[in-house]
């Protein structure tokens, strides 16, 4: 919420195709974006916009017919040189995840072994990447972690089928968080619970980073939510990413129709009832990408250029300000320079 | 906003009641409980009252397991019934199946959640609509006339030009396109009542509200009454005239959309409402104080034994020793602007009720 500090994860041209050959899509398209150290950066999207397979994509845990095939993900870790995780081999790989970057998948509720205990889990991961652990310590520690996320120790012996679904949803954050990484991708996390649950949850995520100091780069499509909780939002459309600003900044002056659309396709719960129209026609087919802009069969103020040339996000004219970034050819948000 | 406030509330006629509907689902009896006398029921929904009226939006508000789609099942006699009563035009109706099912659909159809199930994935938009049309004889003698009626009904949904999706099969089409195939086959039976499950939770957020103003729109010029059911109170407030919330199986509050919206009444509507996502509340992120109104940290009650009196009163920081042992009932509530009513069944109202 402060003024940004040094980066921890910087993503730098990133492309991801699923197949190969002519038969490929191209599913994340010359994605640069940072995470800085303690930020919770909000990445929203329609499905098929790559916000998962970004997140997938960077952690290499991309399935095939998944296939990354350009760019670099540049981590910082906290006092020692930084190193490009494409370039990491495997048993590298393995020391990065989840001791590095942790992730809580979408349907985190269904990612729990369901004929394991909840603490053989969590015991595991301490036991696979800190082996000098004693059987005490490691215990201590999950103990430890499933207090901090709001589970009494009592229910450390339970099964996942004995939990509740935010109970199952929090025994996954903490294990995200049991080796104290410093970036957790949270895909979808709440999107399976009720909103009063999922409120308690996120308030519980910004309580803990502001103890445990790691950055989250937290992924959703509702972005009313995102602009609530998050410090920075990019979005991201049929692959790129078109607006990237600070919370409030997107939420009030929004630059892309895009954003703008998306905004707009929230009723409002407080305040006069107003009559909204969401954005027309459909999101894109990644097999029949359209020409130009992406979004420029569905804009309002798409005019010639828009369907020929791709717009860069860059530094919007009218705003001179190095906090926001934009891809549109309309006039005022064309990038300086 | 809508046409129906212009219009006296007097034209709204009922069309579908449901008075003290009731639905227990039997839980499976194991080896231990087999020689026990006692029969576990999941209590899904008890004693629910609701009033569908022609050309409104009555909103059915809840988490999920609260029950509120069985509500929809139960109105379209997919589930026999516990008990409790259900009315078409005044006319109890209980049917199971055969030509008086087909009768009753014929006047309450259903739309569903997910349009990428509830569309056959080897036929085409034509043979789904066809098929509506015939089974409920409005396909016209000749092909011609049901070409025009295919038409009409894409017309109706907006797909134009209906030429270009009759042909199509589901996976052609996007999830907006699908959901408006599956509205339009609801509406080839002509009905009155339109019971919709969560018509747009599956659909992309920017084309959401497109879908739900086709509804509004077809709402008001084939003056139907609709059902929507959803778990996002902010969609309720933009698309129903009437909400009513529903926890752990049973109605909690009802009312004018704007009125529960605006001024909640019951414990549990009010965390319902502080809970949803609020762009607006910037300056309090994070904050951990955010989320009052909950004792027992969000979770709803199990529906096999439910807590006695309010269903609430686990959850709830006004809970009183009344409220474990007593049911309430509504409590009429003064409305403060407009029309309608406004109730909540719960004791903190009891003495502002009118006598």
């Amino acid at each position: 919420m402060t003024g940004l500090k040094s980066p921890v994860l910087e993503i730098k041209d990133f492309n991801v195709d699923y197949g190969l050959g002519d038969q490929s899509v191209q599913a994340v398209r010359d994605v640069t974006l940072t995470l800085h150290r303690g930020e919770v950066l909000g990445l929203a999207g329609e499905s098929g916009s790559g916000k998962s397979t970004l997140a997938y994509g960077i952690t290499r845990l991309l399935p095939p017919p998944g296939v990354i095939s350009g760019g670099s993900v540049i981590y910082h870790p906290p006092g020692e040189d930084p190193y490009d995780v494409m370039a990491l081999s495997n048993s590298e790989l393995r020391k990065f995840r989840w001791a590095e970057t942790s992730i809580v998948f979408q349907g985190a509720m269904n990612s729990l072994n369901p004929v394991h205990k909840v603490s053989t889990q969590m015991l595991d991961v301490i036991k696979a990447h800190e082996p000098q652990l004693s059987a005490e310590a490691r215990l201590a520690r999950a103990h430890e972690m499933l207090k901090l996320v709001g589970i009494s120790a009592d229910r450390m012996d339970a099964y996942p089928h004995q939990l509740s679904g935010g109970m199952r949803q929090r025994v996954m954050i903490g294990m995200a968080l049991v080796l104290e990484p410093q970036v957790v991708i949270m895909d979808e996390p709440t999107t399976a619970l009720d909103v009063v649950m999922q409120r308690q949850i996120l308030a519980q995520l910004v309580e803990l980073r502001e103890r445990l100091d790691f950055s989250v780069l937290f992924i959703t499509h509702d972005l009313s939510l995102l602009v609530e909780f998050s410090d920075r939002i990019a979005i991201m459309y049929g692959g790129r990413i078109v607006e990237e600003a600070k919370s409030a900044d997107l939420y009030k002056d929004s630059l892309h129709p895009y954003s703008e659309g998306l905004l707009k396709s929230f009723p409002a719960l407080r305040g006069p009832r107003k009559e909204l129209a969401g954005i027309p026609g459909s999101p894109p087919d990644l097999r029949g990408m359209p020409s130009g802009c992406a979004f420029h069969p569905r804009c309002p103020h798409a005019f010639d250029r828009c369907s020929t040339e791709i717009p860069v996000l860059g530094i919007p004219e009218a705003r001179n300000d190095p906090n926001r970034q934009v891809a549109c050819w309309l006039p005022g948000r064309v990038p300086v320079g | 906003m809508t046409a129906t406030e212009t219009e006296p509330a007097t034209t709204h006629e009922v069309v579908l009641e449901a008075e003290g509907l009731t639905k227990h689902f039997p839980v499976r009896r194991g080896l231990r409980s087999l020689f026990t006398r006692e029969r576990k029921a999941v209590h899904a929904v008890d004693d629910l009252r609701l009033t569908l009226r022609r050309g409104r939006v009555t909103a059915l508000v809840g988490e999920s397991g609260s029950g509120k789609s069985t509500v929809a099942r139960l109105l379209a006699q997919l589930y026999p019934r516990t008990s409790g009563d259900i009315r078409l035009h005044g006319e109890t109706i209980t049917v199971h199946g055969g030509r008086k099912f087909r009768a009753y659909c014929r006047q309450v159809q259903m739309i569903f959640q997910d349009p990428f199930a509830s569309l056959n994935p080897v036929h085409t938009v034509r043979y789904h609509l066809t098929r509506a049309l015939k089974i409920h004889g409005r396909a016209g003698k000749t092909s011609a006339e049901l070409e025009d009626n295919l038409r009409q009904l894409l017309l109706r949904v907006q797909l134009t030009p209906p030429e270009r999706y009759l042909d199509k099969f589901p996976h052609e089409l996007s999830g907006g396109q699908r959901q408006r195939v599956s509205i339009a086959r609801a509406l080839g039976a002509d009905p009155e009542v339109l019971l919709a499950d969560e018509p747009v939770s599956m659909l992309d957020v920017s084309i959401r509200l497109g879908v739900l103003n086709l509804l509004r729109d077809l709402k008001e010029r084939l003056n139907l009454a609709i059902l929507y059911i959803t778990h996002d109170i902010a969609s309720a407030r933009y698309f129903a005239d009437e909400t009513m919330v529903m926890y752990a199986g049973r109605l909690v509050e009802g009312g004018d959309s704007e009125t529960v919206t605006q001024q909640p009444a019951h414990p549990y509507t009010r965390l319902l409402i502080e809970s949803a996502p609020d762009p607006d509340r910037l300056d309090r992120v994070g904050d951990p104080k955010d989320a009052p109104e909950d004792e027992a940290g969000g979770e709803p009650p199990s529906l096999i034994a439910p807590p006695t009196g309010c269903r609430f009163h686990p959850r709830c920081i006004h809970a009183m020793p009344k409220c474990s042992t007593e049911l309430p009932p509504r409590f009429e509530l003064p409305v403060i602007s407009g029309e309608g009513e406004h109730w909540a069944a719960c004791w903190l109202y009891e003495e502002g009720a009118a006598k």
